[in-house]
This record gives C-alpha cells, structure tokens and sequence, in this order.
C-alpha cells in the first residue's frame, strides 16, 4: 500500500465540495507515489484511478487510461501535443532540491561517466543539460551496483541517485567522502531560474470535453496545497506516512514549491529549450494551459509552500513563540507608538547639515537627531561624518579582525524567538537537536588554536539541561588545556537562563562563571531593546532592563561585553533611535562595551519573516520598507555618530557580503569582526558567506587600510 | 530645510576630506570643469573612498537629479566560439569540436528573440565569439531576420572587435561598409564590450591577438558618423595599473569629444558626416566599469581575488568625475552584485543595467548573482537608495517612472 493511501481524506478535504464531486465525475486522476506529491494529494479528497511510480503514470496518461496526473516535465514535453497544463500548479525547487544529487568522486567538472536510474526521466535529462552547460559529455551507464562500489571501482566516475535512495546517500558512510552536487542547486546557478520537476497535464480530449472539470481540479489543488502549509501536523503526518524524520520531511518541503508562477514557466521553457538542443525533444512545445476560473471569493495570496492565509500564519506564530499576545495592538503600545512616530517626525523637521556639523564638532547628538539621520538619504554625507568621527574614536589607519571561532554548544532552546532558524526543542533528536559534549568543544577549541585563533564565541539554546555547573566545569577544562584561550561567552539572555535554572542571582552566577574561566560576555540576543518590539518578536526572551542590568552589572563585575543590534523587522525606525540610546545610556555610567555591531535581520523562511510577509505584524502601517544594503550601510553609520561613546564599530560581512562588508570600512566602521570558523546561527536563515584570512587582508587593504589580527580585547595578535 | 549652495558644500568636503591631496579638485568639481589625467590619479589612488564618491554624487546629481534608470533587456551569445584566446575570457572555446562549443542558427536565434519578446523586453543584447567559420552574409541576414522577427525590440549588436572581425570575414571590408550594412538590416545600437584595457601592454598580457585600443576607437568613430549609438566599458581588476585605468577613461572622453562636436556641428548646420546613413550623429550613451571575475580563467589559479567592494565603487566615482562627456555611468550588477550595485547609486552611478535575461559570459566565469531579476526588484533596489526608478530604452527614452517612495509598511515587503 502507498503511504498516500492513508491519508484520511474526511478530516483534511478543503476546497469546495461541488468542485470534488465535479472531478471525481469528469476526471480519471493519477498519482506519482512521491512525497512531493502529498501536498497536492493531502486534502484534495478524490481516489485516483491509478497512481504508482512516476513511469507508471506517465505511461498511463499517455495511453489514455487516465485523464490528468502530475508527471514528470520531460515526459509531459514528449507528449505536449496531446496534453494542456493546469494554470496554477506544478513541482518546483528554486535552488536545492536536496533528493537529486550527482554523487562522484571528483569535482562535476572532470566526470568521465556516469550511472543513472531510468526511474527519472526529468532528473537524467537534467544531470545531462547540467553536463553540457559545463562543456562536458560523460558516457552514461545504467545503475547495476551499489553507488559505492560504483565508485571505488574507478576515477572521475559520478552516481545519480533521487528520492528516498539520494536521502539514504546523504547520511551514508560509505558515500561520505565523495562529491554530492545537488541538481537543482546546480541548475540554479547555471540559469538563475527554477527547476519544475513536474507538471500537472490533462489529456487534450478531457480538458476539451470538461474544462469546468479541470478549472475545478485545478482549485482543488490549491487549496490542499494552502491546506497543507497551513496545518501544524501535516508536515507530521508526512514523515510518518513516509517513514523519515520531521525534520528531514520539513527541510525537503521548505525547498518545494508548488505554485506555478512566471518564474517556473520561465525554468520549465528554459529547460525544454535545452533538451531539445541536447536532442532529447524533436521539438521545444508552447505549453498551453487550462482556462483558469477562480472562485470570486478566493483572494488568498498565491500557493506556495511558504506563505499562506494571514489568519493561518497568525495562529502559527502565536504558537510558536509561545504567546497570545504577541501579535496584538494594545492601549500602552498604542502610546508608545505614538512617542516613536513623534520621534520620528521631529527628526524630519532637523536640518541634516546641522546635525553633522554638530557631531563634528564633538557635540553629543540627540535622539532626534539620530532619527533625522536614519531618514535621510544622504549617504555619504553621513558616511563621511562617521568615518571623520571613526578616525577620531579609534584614530588608526589600521582595520583589525579577529579569528575565532563560533561555538553554538546547543541548540535545544525553550525560548522560541520567532526570528531563530537555529533552534530546536527540548528532546528533538530526530530534527537535529544537540548538545555538544566537552570532549567535542575541547576538539573545535583545539583545531581554533591551530588555526591560529585566539578566542571562542560559545553561545547556544537556553537548554533546560544545563545547569551551572556544566558550565563551570567546561571552562574550567578548557581553561586547563589552554589558560590563555579567551572565552567570550554567553549572552545576557543565556545568564539569565543559567540563573532562573540555577537559582542563583545574575551577580552570584557571573561571579561563578567568571572564576572558572569566562572571560567576556557577547552582546548578542540584544535585537532591538524595546520590550514592545520584544513582546512581537521573542516574547519569553530577556526583556530590555534585564539584559542591559546583565551588561551593566557584568560590566561593573570587570567583565567587559560588546554590544549588537538586529533590526530591520518589526520594530519602528524610530525603535532603532531607542536600542542605541539604551546603549549609550549603559556605556556612559560603565564604559564597558568594547564595540557596536548591527546587522539586518535575515528572514530566511523564520516564523517572523512569515508574519511580516504576511502583513499581519503589529503597527505593520508605520514599519520601514524591508533593510537594503543602503539601510545597512546608513544604519552602522549612524550607530558611529550617535554613539560617541564606544569606541568600535564593527562591520557584518555575515549578513551583507564580503563587498559590501568591506565598503562598510568606509562607514563607519573600524573592525571586520571574525572570519568565523563556524556560524551556524546565520547560516540556518541562508546567510552562507564564508572567508578566509586571505580575503579579510586583500578586502582591508583594498580599502586602503593596514590588516592587523586582533584578539578580543582589541590588542594586536598580528600585524599584515 | 534648504539646499546648501555651492560654497556652502565646498566648505562642507572641506571639512570632511581626509585625502588633503582632494582639496584642489573640489572647486573645480562642483563649477563642472573638466578634470586632467593627473587630477584623474589624484581621485584614483586617493584612500579618501568617501570624498571621492561625494564628488561623483554631486556631479551625478547635476546631470539627473533622482533618476536612476534601469531596462528590461535579454541577453543572447549567438556563439562561444571563438579565434581569440583572452586570458580573462572563461566562455570561449576555440574550436567546434571541443566540449561545450556551441553556435545558434538564424531560426535558434530568432525563437530566442520571439521569447523575448513575449516577455516584455525592449532590448536584445548580442554579443558572441568570434567564430571563425562564420560568413559575413550570415551576420547580416541575422540582424535582418530577428529585426523582421521582432521589430519592437531594440537590438544592441556587436562589438568593436566584432566589426572588425565582420570586415576581414566579408573579405576586407571597411568599418564603415559593415556598419552601414548592419544598420540598414536593422540594428538599433552598439554595446561598448571589447574595450578591456586601452594599454597595449595590458592587452599583451591578457588578450594578445585582440583589436588595438585604437582599433576599437576607430570602430566607435565610424558608428558613431554613421548614426549609431554606442556604449563603452573598461574591464578592470586584473594587470592594469591605476594610471592604465585613468588612460582609458581619458581616451573615451577624447573620442566622445569628438562625435559630440560632430553632433553639434549637424545640429548648428544641419550638415552630417559624409558616411552618415542615419540622419542623426551617434556618440556614447553609457560607460560602464565591468569588474573582473577571476574564477575559471588562468588567473585564478593565481590565486587572484574578486575586486574589493571599494574597488568598485572607486571605479564608479572616478569614471563618472572623468567622464563629464558620457551622461551616464552604470552599475552593472551582475558584475558588482545587486547590494553593491545599490550603494553605488550613492557613488555616481545613475543606472543599474536591466532584468537581463541570459548572461552566459560572465556567468561562466562564476558571477554569483542571480541571473535573472524582476523589474520590481531593481525598483526595491532603487528606492531603497532613496532614488527614483525609471525605466528606459536602450537609447535612454524614458519608459516608465515610479514614485520614490515605496509604499509603506509591510506592503512593501
């Protein structure tokens, strides 16, 4: 039995009734057995009349024995003729499709031949477009061993595997050591379109015959979709049926799309255009489509995997995060937000040029001035102020950077920040929880010195599991094998955590941790410190006094810290003017934070970006349009000018890139801060910007700077 | 709040300027006047990014005030076969029979442009290798076949290098003769690739075998007489030396100071240039600064970098201070990435190219960018720069206009 027999078609069917009995009347419908195909199947609630792998269905649909089917696209293709398309639906992937990989032991490039699967046809014909497009035409074989031995029987061979057998791959063993090129990413990166996979095609004669009938199948297919990306335990219910971990199901349909937009049209147009030169189609065929005939009522935005009914993602979010409330308007914010509109509108009334002849003056500018600047598009006015003012703070024509390491030691998290793609719950191994053991950490502390690095970045879930003591002891170890290590760890929200698990007060627990070995505290979970934008975006996490009454009393304890800023989501422009008077509120009585970092919240398919894309984020009217590079670079040099009290300013190559991090020297900005030898938190959002020591030298002297390797405190480790 | 006047912002970069070696060009800057090669250096080696841009923003500012333009434009390499070998070229292949050779027919050629056109486009964008086995004929009945095709559609075609090859395949032809050829079979406009590096000694280096600086100009020359408007590029990054980039910039100023007297010259006396088909003078519309990609070439097994964000927008601010004769300068973000194609907005640029559809050259030598963008994200782009998005043609006839301001809230996410 398929695993898409058990769906329970009572509970789950959507879309209107009269639609299905319409279908189930005109219509034979088959079904491809994949779980990409569940979606489409989950609450559709007709019984197909064959279904199978995909050659089986294919065959079916072409000799007449069913009616419609999603097939494979290149099947579809050699048979355009006889079929017309549904409007609105096909199998997509823009990128990685993480079930197709080419799996070879040498680079994609030298591969001389390969071993397929027919099963496919689309993925064969892709991997040989891919092939070509490279300049290269290795011989094809038919797969008749297992890949590894495949592969170990001679050089610059590659092995084609899909569906459940390229998911086993990926974990294997055996498999471990070879090159795994994702197709998808791969057809990505030559055409900048996405792969359709499959397509929904009706026999010509049936859609001539009953064209309400496949208007109405097309409907229903939307709505199972929007059905099925709307439901908590769909994606649940996926991985039972197909017998794979939540986590796996949940990446592999975050990577699926289901809507067939100009885009797929443009990626399946561009791949046909290719078979047909490769010689796999006599000729390219003009796809014709199905009328498309909407219900009045049904407005809804589109129906892809991702987004959905506003409503939908509003009850999903609140439950992820843990909180009614949190998307709510309420009387108090009401007033708050009128303060910051205020705010606001003052700072359009100031004259731009007086407020930088001030700040060049050495006068101290205030929160008005600062949102003047925040709205302003004179860029590099300001840049040139805050440069001007950067060489004053930290007067040196050198640029420094640090190497070191991100440790994120957990990511078993209770407090379910909506921005956080990194986190897992409490006890979900099977979604890729973890804890890394001190053995683990020792290992990546080990391989940081190697590497000439001077200091850990160790910040991790607030894992109910660990108490004070397991930190205790981890530092005390790594500080036995290496003393002069410098641990720059745990935010002001996990020492809030470890003193509510420990029951101990946030001084009692810093002491502790600093006489084992903690050396400085990082700045992160700081977001924006506005407790309204905090109750929309993490409402368990630390609230606004709490985490600069953490810095402050850290500071005073001779622990010094660094302080960040995440902005660009749902808070107010006038929210950003508040975070960084909160800063220098704290650094005026302390002088305890070394530097400033702000970087732009990076949605990457998080609950929030959902709620934002959505429109449904609290005061969503007043919000600023999403951060552009221009926002990035305006932003860090108004962080420069108005905070006059911190001497470094470090820009975030991260998030930005390596240009535009680099051109943010100019703004402002004195630090490059790491080459991180590893950052998991950003790159879970899809932030995969990597460098080495090299680009960090050949970017800052570019810039005309001299690149001086520091430590965390800002002393020179080495001079280039 | 006022507009400060022009003392008042001389006195403004003069407070701000960190390069003390800026100071004499600020003046001379915000009157219009033209800058010398040595000024050009002054801007080119000075760390001072930030002055530097200011310069270039204000005289950008002069120019189109909030505009920024960008069209809707395919691009289609008829083939990547070619005589040359450029050493910085990773699209080429020098013979049919290697891998991945390939050259489109007139009727693959055609359906491209037909596609295209069902996309909305106004311009295609051709350019190819310099296929040895190719008749002249044949790339003339192509211009004549898409342009029939798809009349609409602007059609930008052919190098400098190009036309000359077109001339010795006709067997010895004249520039003038090809491009009065390609005109009358319906080409709009000239693209200004080709022009690499002026210095003969870079060309040496990277592209031996290629066209001379002066060949290229002369080519322009021609077409610019003949009517046809051209675009020109530098392609930096690689062996050239600052002072090699400034020569560059110096000789397109010189020859569009020429075509610019000739178009005054047809506007006071109605006379044209003798070789003149089209009833107007050409000149060039645009400069663009291509940025090198390393990746795939020979000079990445050097271990050569990608140019550094300011690097880029270096180029972009110097080009624009030195080209006082070129309205417009681009950045071109398939080269730059489209984040820093925005900054550079702030750094003379007032274009950021198109939507442009298929860019196999650069792409094979690993540009990262997607290839494809909707119009509506270089409008994000735009107004997120505070600038105003205006959609062109390819000879800059404004298409289209938006409103700065985007829509806010979260409408406009």
């Amino acid at each position: 039995m398929s695993p898409l027999d058990l769906i329970e078609h009572s509970a789950a069917n959507s879309g209107s009734d009269a639609d299905r009995e319409l279908v189930a009347r005109e219509l034979r419908i088959g079904r491809i057995d994949f779980l990409n195909m569940y979606p489409m199947h989950w609450a559709l609630g007709i019984e197909p009349t064959a279904s199978g792998v995909p050659t089986d269905v294919n065959a079916a649909i072409v000799a007449g024995e069913i009616d419609v089917a999603c097939m494979s696209s290149i099947e579809y293709a050699r048979h355009a003729d006889e079929l017309v398309l549904l409007p609105s639906m096909c199998v997509s992937a823009e990128g990685a499709v993480g079930s197709i990989f080419a799996i070879a032991n040498t680079q994609f490039e030298d591969i001389t031949d390969v071993w397929v699967t027919p099963q496919s046809a689309t993925s064969v014909v892709l991997l040989q477009l891919l092939f070509r497009l490279r300049g290269i035409q290795p011989k094809v074989h038919v797969l008749d061993a297992p890949p590894a031995e495949i592969l170990a029987a001679g050089d610059r061979r590659a092995v084609l595997l899909i569906g459940d057998d390229a998911l086993r791959a990926r974990g294997s063993a055996a498999l471990a050591k070879h090159v795994f090129v994702d197709l998808g990413e791969r057809w990505l990166a030559e055409t900048g379109l996405p792969m359709v996979y499959a397509v929904w095609a009706v026999r010509r004669d049936a859609a001539e015959r009953a064209p309400e009938a496949a208007a109405a199948l097309d409907r229903l297919l939307v709505a199972s979709v929007r059905r099925f990306a709307a439901e908590d335990d769909a994606i649940d219910q996926a991985a039972v049926r197909f017998e794979i971990d939540r986590h796996s199901a949940g990446t592999y349909f975050d990577r699926l799309h289901y809507d067939f937009g100009i885009n797929e049209r443009k990626g399946l147009i561009r791949f046909l255009r290719l078979a047909s030169e490769q010689g796999q189609l006599e000729t390219v065929p003009q796809p014709s489509f199905v009328e498309q005939t909407r219900d009045e009522d049904d407005t809804l935005p589109i129906t892809t995997a991702g987004s959905a009914d506003p409503e939908v993602v509003r009850s999903s979010y609140l439950t992820t995060v843990g909180s009614s409330r949190a998307l709510d308007e309420t009387p108090e914010d009401d007033a708050h937000i009128e303060r910051v509109l205020e705010l606001e509108a003052l700072g359009r009334e100031r004259d731009i040029d007086d407020v930088l002849n001030r700040a060049l003056d050495g006068v101290r500018i205030d929160e008005i001035d600062a949102a003047a600047l925040l709205q302003s598009d004179r860029l590099v006015d300001i840049g040139q102020v805050a440069h001007a003012l950067r060489m004053e703070r930290a007067p040196s024509d050198a640029v420094t950077f640090i190497v070191d390491r991100n440790i994120n030691y957990t990511n078993y998290c209770l407090t379910d920040c909506g921005f956080c793609a990194f986190y897992r719950r409490p006890g979900d191994v099977q979604g890729g929880g973890y804890l890394h053991d001190a053995d683990t950490i020792l290992e990546k502390i080990q391989e940081t010195v190697d590497l000439g690095g001077t200091a850990a970045l160790m910040q991790g879930g607030h894992n109910p599991e660990l108490d004070i003591e397991w930190y205790v002891e981890l530092f005390q170890t790594v500080k036995r094998t290496h003393p002069t290590f410098h641990l720059h760890a745990l935010s002001p929200p996990e020492i809030q955590h470890i003193s509510r698990r420990s029951k101990l007060s946030v001084p009692e627990v810093l002491g502790i941790l600093r006489d084992a070995g903690l050396d400085s505290l990082p700045g992160g979970g700081g977001e924006v410190l506005v407790d309204r934008v905090r109750r929309v975006m993490a409402p368990k996490k630390t609230k606004t006094d709490d985490w600069l009454g953490i810095m402050r009393t850290a500071q005073r304890m001779g622990l010094s810290t660094t302080a960040t800023m995440m902005y660009g989501h749902v808070e107010l422009l006038g929210e950003r003017v508040l975070h960084m008077q909160g800063v220098r509120d704290v650094q005026d009585e302390t002088q305890g934070f070394r530097s400033f970092t702000s970087w732009t919240f990076q949605p990457g398919g998080t609950p929030l970006a959902k709620v934002i894309e959505a429109g449904i984020a609290p005061y969503a009217k007043h919000l600023p349009p999403a951060p552009t590079p221009f926002t990035y670079l305006l932003t860090q040099a108004v962080s420069r000018i108005y905070i006059d009290n911190i001497a470094n300013v470090q820009s975030s190559w991260v998030t930005q890139g390596m240009k535009v991090g680099q051109a943010a020297l100019m703004f402002g900005a004195n630090d490059m801060g790491s080459i991180m030898i590893e950052e998991n938190v950003v790159s879970s959002a899809g932030t995969t910007y990597r460098a080495s020591t090299e680009d960090f030298v050949h970017a800052i002297t570019a810039a005309g700077f001299q690149p001086i390797q520091r430590d965390t405190l800002y002393r020179t480790v080495k001079e280039y | 709040m006022s507009s400060p006047t022009v003392t008042d912002q001389a006195a403004t970069i003069r407070r701000l300027v960190q390069d003390k070696a800026l100071i004499p060009l600020i003046e001379p800057v915000l009157a219009g006047e033209r800058l010398s090669f040595d000024d050009g250096l002054t801007l080119i080696e000075s760390t001072d990014l930030l002055t530097v841009g200011k310069l270039a923003d204000l005289a950008r500012k002069r120019r189109h005030g909030d505009d920024v333009f960008f069209n809707h434009n395919r691009h289609i390499n008829h083939t990547n076969i070619c005589r040359i070998k450029c050493r910085f070229c990773a699209f080429s292949r020098t013979q049919e029979t290697h891998d991945g050779a390939y050259a489109f027919s007139h009727d693959e050629m055609v359906e491209q442009a037909l596609e295209a056109a069902q996309l909305g486009v106004t311009e295609i964008h051709v350019v190819g290798g310099e296929h040895p086995d190719i008749t002249y004929e044949w790339y003339i009945e192509l211009v004549r076949r898409m342009h029939e095709a798809v009349p609409q559609i602007h059609l930008k075609m052919w190098t400098a290098s190009e036309i000359r090859h077109l001339g010795r395949l006709g067997g010895g032809l004249s520039d003038t003769q090809v491009l009065q050829d390609l005109v009358a079979a319906g080409l709009g406009s000239m693209p200004g690739g080709g022009a690499e590096v002026f210095s003969q000694r870079v060309r040496d280096l990277v592209c031996r075998g290629k066209d001379t600086a002066e060949e290229w100009l002369e080519v322009h020359r021609r077409a610019h007489e003949v009517g046809i408007k051209t675009n020109c590029t530098m392609l930096y990054g690689h062996v050239e030396t600052l002072e090699e980039r400034v020569d560059h910039l110096v000789r397109l100023r010189e020859l569009q100071d020429e075509s610019l007297a000739k178009r005054a010259h047809h506007e006071a006396t109605g006379e044209l240039p003798a070789i003149n088909t089209t009833g107007e003078t050409g000149a060039f519309q645009c400069f663009i600064p291509l940025a090198f990609h390393p990746e795939n070439t020979v000079f990445a097994r050097r271990g050569w970098a990608f140019t550094a964000g300011s690097d880029d927008l270096r180029m972009v601010a110097v080009s624009r201070l030195m080209l006082d004769n070129i309205p417009n300068v681009k950045a071109y973000w398939i080269m730059i990435s489209p984040e820093l194609a925005q900054v550079a907005l702030h750094f003379g640029a007032n274009d950021v190219d198109g939507t442009v559809m298929v860019e196999r050259i650069v792409h094979m030598a690993g540009a990262k960018t997607q290839q494809e963008t909707q119009a509506d994200t270089l409008v994000t782009l735009i107004r997120g720069a505070g600038r105003t998005p205006v959609e062109r043609d390819t000879v800059y006839n404004e298409l289209r206009r938006w409103d700065k301001q985007a829509p806010t809230g979260a409408a406009a996410r």
